[in-house]
């Protein structure tokens, strides 16, 4: 029964996200390597709120690993879906390097800029993991 | 990150604002990054179905190609 209702959802899809979803682009090690360092730096920084100088230069940071990570992702064919959580991360990324830069910020804002950040970077870090080999 | 999860974190938010642990501005800044998430999952849960649909595809053209 679970197989007919497999097969049935199959073709009530349509052609067009069927032929997405089998030539879509496969799993791509750099692609992963760049949003755990994404993940990972605002974890650091994180720990680095007491010291709003530093975590600023963390945060510049970050947002130019989020900008490599789009560019990155940009032109690799059938990748749509990363080039989008991409330009997320990166709006993400980019208001927070805007507030870091506009002046000091308080502590609760910090942690939970950055936690944001990580959590998003992890949620994309699954999706992106799990890519067809 | 479920819906709850996020709705607890715009509590919070609420919470800091008001008890003057944030400024407006980051307040502000704080919400447009709880919508951004929200996109974020939104899109990574898109790439999670593509994928699974990629998994059926190909077991399914394997065991096509057992038959021929």
């Amino acid at each position: 029964m679970k197989r007919l209702l497999l097969v049935c959802a199959i073709f009530a899809l349509s052609g067009c996200t069927v032929f997405d979803a089998y030539f879509m682009a496969r799993y791509d090690t750099n692609e992963y390597a760049l949003i755990n360092d994404i993940k990972t730096k605002a974890q650091v920084a994180e720990e680095n709120c007491a010291n709003n100088l530093l975590v600023t230069t963390q945060v510049n940071e970050l947002y130019i690993k989020s900008l490599e990570f789009k560019n990155f992702a940009t032109h690799i064919p059938r990748n749509e879906d990363s080039v989008k959580l991409s330009n997320k991360l990166l709006i993400l990324t980019k208001d927070a390097k805007d507030q870091f830069n506009k002046s000091a910020v308080s502590n609760f804002y910090c942690k939970a800029k950055l936690e944001q950040i990580v959590k998003s970077a992890d949620t994309m870090q699954q999706a992106i993991g799990k890519k067809p080999r | 990150m479920t819906p709850q999860e996020l709705n607890e974190l715009v509590n919070s938010y609420k919470v800091a604002v008001e008890q003057g642990q944030i400024t407006k501005d980051e307040y502000v800044s704080l919400i447009y990054g709880i919508n951004v998430m929200e996109g974020i999952n939104d899109d990574a849960e898109g790439l999670l179905l593509k994928e699974q649909l990629n998994t059926i595809l190909n077991a399914a053209i394997n065991a096509a190609s057992l038959f021929a």
